[in-house]
């Protein structure tokens, strides 16, 4: 048994200790000059004295998104020809057509939604979100000629599910092994805020409803994954031989340092779970939320923050004053299935975001708390026999009270065949590039202009220059 | 008389107001389905489909003829077993699909990292007439298994479509006799039931 008078280690250095668990494999790149050189040139360590959250919605299978955002009126006989049986045909008159419209005042261009997604229109309306047009994973800028001709380093494992959603969680996609291999952006974040915005945190501050992933996963901290509720550790708890077994092995002390490190993490692992379970159990979210499985993950992370925000210093800012959170919804490879399926999928994900919109502000959240979109890529414009296939860029969404809400940032293609963007099929090569995305995030997060940027999204200086003040998505952030 | 205006006046003020109330009833309600989908025939959406890949196809195709290739494709004498499959017309379509299959897998760990190729059939067919990083040709451009829009085509004319889940997952689909994807008679390469298990 453990000496009472050994020295503790507390769950901060247990969360520390599950990225170095699960960094193992590429500390040896830490050997290299290059990221030797970085370590040397990191920037001073950033001020954290307020909070903010940041949540991933993964879009899993690669949505349609040209049927989420669409032209406006001048653009919609176009996008009808162009998408065929996939296009949502015009209402039958203008009074319910103006029901999905939206106009993006500053460019004073009009687009409409998706008919499903009326609360996402709501939001846009009210300024809570934002549209991001044309976004894909970029080596660097891109035209359609250097695709052709080969001339520009383009993404690895282009149009396949796999790479992209790698790339989309890790940022990084000039090659699929690297020194940021196994970690994501977000995680890599935390690893820089971590010591100073959560150095009292009892559970770690990257929370996964979905489960697995890698956007949250860094090389100090690792997520908590707790596919769909904490383990409940009811056989645990209600079997007294169980217990006692489960408790005799947690307890005892072992001569290998591998096997006490191990046990350590179990022994953390029900703590933190036990923990967790307490917040989902006692937190009370007064907004009603879907049943669908992205209403219930969204609940979850609503608990999760109202739970932190009421964990208050003495400046009344909560202990923890970063915290990440992934939600995924399944079922967006629609090689089939026509119309119907995108927008079922659609009106699911359309009241979970209504939802927890309304959830950030009632638990007053809603400015501190960043939500956004991630799909595997766009999907082709054309369809094929009765549904789209995989392509490159898409739309995206951001929302919160901090987004310059009521936009269309980047710049949203011509639904046609045949333009400059077009790679055969309407598959459009992206005109915002993930990097600029995440490294927009990143710094609203905190994340300078520096080195600690280059770190997040290693490839952000083909986009943004280290003497911009601007984000990379100018405006998206107020 | 003025009683008479008086009671005229507030009839009109609530006449007024119940229309008011009518009309705000009677504002259409958001629709939450998606409206009708546009209805096609089968052979409508096989001519589709034929126009979208041959376009696409013109627009990306790779001319061997001019390309420098490490190799020649034409010397059928230095052909694998797998191209002899294909430059065979008798082959039957699942020994097709497996020597395309094969034959991306060596592409794969020549030039691609150990990734398969993806993409549109032409961008697949491409990389195998010798756009890839090795500059290598694994397939003729005179192969009868590639049709004049430069894409590999199953039995009947259609294109593959290649399926990719990720670098190391690859499934070559043949639309089947009907000529249409996504239908039951699509024949999957490896068959789905070695995929899902």
């Amino acid at each position: 048994m453990r000496n009472s008078n050994q020295s503790h280690v507390s769950r901060r250095r247990f969360l520390a200790d599950c990225g170095k668990m699960t960094g193992i494999g590429a500390m040896s790149s830490l050997l290299s000059l290059k990221l030797t050189n970085q370590l040397l040139a990191q920037s001073s360590t950033p001020v954290v004295d307020d909070y903010k959250g940041l949540v991933c919605v993964f879009l899993l299978g690669g949505l349609d998104s040209y049927n989420l955002l669409l032209p406006g009126d001048a653009g919609y006989d176009n996008y009808l020809d162009t998408r065929g049986i996939l296009g949502i045909p015009r209402d039958v008159d203008t009074d319910t057509m103006n029901l999905r419209k939206i106009v993006d005042t500053s460019l004073s261009q009009d687009f409409h939604v998706n008919p499903n997604t009326l609360g996402i229109k709501q939001m846009f309306d009210d300024g809570d979100l934002s549209f991001i047009a044309n976004v894909g994973s970029l080596v660097e800028p891109t035209t359609r000629e250097q695709y052709l001709d080969g001339s520009v380093a383009l993404p690895y494992g282009l149009f396949s599910h796999n790479d992209q959603i790698e790339q989309w969680q890790v940022s990084y996609s000039t090659s699929k092994v690297s020194s940021y291999s196994g970690t994501g952006w977000a995680g890599r974040i935390l690893d820089i805020l971590n010591d100073t915005a959560n150095p009292n945190a009892t559970i770690s501050p990257a929370m996964a409803p979905y489960g697995a992933n890698l956007t949250l996963v860094g090389r100090t901290v690792a997520p908590f994954l707790t596919n769909g509720g904490a383990d409940a550790l009811d056989m645990y708890k209600s079997d007294t031989l169980i217990q006692m077994g489960m408790d005799a092995t947690l307890e005892a002390e072992y001569a290998s340092v591998l096997q006490a490190h191990h046990n350590y993490i179990r022994k953390e692992s029900l703590a933190q779970s036990e923990e967790v379970e307490a917040i989902e159990q006692n937190t009370v979210i007064s907004t009603v939320f879907p049943t669908s499985s992205i209403g219930k993950q969204l609940l979850q992370i609503a608990k999760y923050i109202k739970a932190n925000k009421e964990n208050v210093d003495g400046n009344g800012v909560p202990i923890n004053k970063r915290q990440t959170f992934f939600a995924g919804q399944t079922g967006y490879d629609t090689h089939g299935g026509g119309l119907d399926v995108v927008g079922t999928q659609l009106l699911e994900l359309n009241e979970a975001l209504t939802a927890f919109n309304a959830a950030m502000k009632e638990i007053g959240a809603h400015d501190e708390i960043v939500t956004y979109t991630a799909t595997d890529f766009g999907r082709t414009l054309t369809p094929n026999s009765a549904g789209s296939d995989h392509a490159w860029g898409g739309n995206t969404m951001v929302m919160g009270g901090a987004v310059t809400g009521g936009r269309v940032f980047g710049e949203y293609p011509e639904i046609v065949l045949d333009t400059s963007t077009d790679l055969g099929r309407g598959r459009q090569l992206p005109t915002t590039s993930v990097d600029q995305l995440h490294a927009s995030l990143a710094h609203w997060f905190g994340i300078g202009n520096n080195s600690d940027m280059e770190t997040v999204v290693p490839n952000i200086r083909n986009f943004w220059s280290a003497t911009d003040t601007e984000y990379p998505i100018p405006g998206i952030f107020g | 008389m003025r009683k008479v205006l008086v009671i005229v006046s507030v009839l009109c003020v609530l006449v007024g107001g119940l229309c008011v109330i009518v009309m705000k009833l009677e504002r259409p309600t958001p629709p939450v389905v998606a409206p009708t989908v546009r209805v096609e025939t089968d052979e409508d959406k096989r001519a589709r489909t034929d126009e979208y890949n041959r376009r696409a196809a013109l627009a990306l195709r790779f001319d061997q003829s001019t390309a420098r290739l490490l190799n020649d494709p034409l010397d059928r004498s230095q052909y694998s077993e797998e191209m002899l499959i294909l430059d065979n017309p008798a082959s039957s379509e699942a020994e097709v699909k497996g020597a395309i299959f094969a034959l991306m897998s060596s592409l794969r760990y020549l030039s691609r990292g150990g990734s398969f190729s993806a993409g549109l059939n032409v961008e697949v067919t491409n990389a195998l007439l010798g756009k890839n990083a090795c500059k290598v040709g694994f397939i003729p451009a005179d192969s009868p298994r590639i049709n004049e829009y430069g894409q590999l085509v199953d039995d009947y004319g259609s294109p593959y479509w290649f399926h990719s889940e990720g670098a190391n997952d690859l499934t070559i689909t043949s639309a089947g006799a009907d000529r249409l994807l996504h239908t039951d008679d699509d024949e999957h390469y490896p068959p789905l039931e070695v995929t899902q298990q």
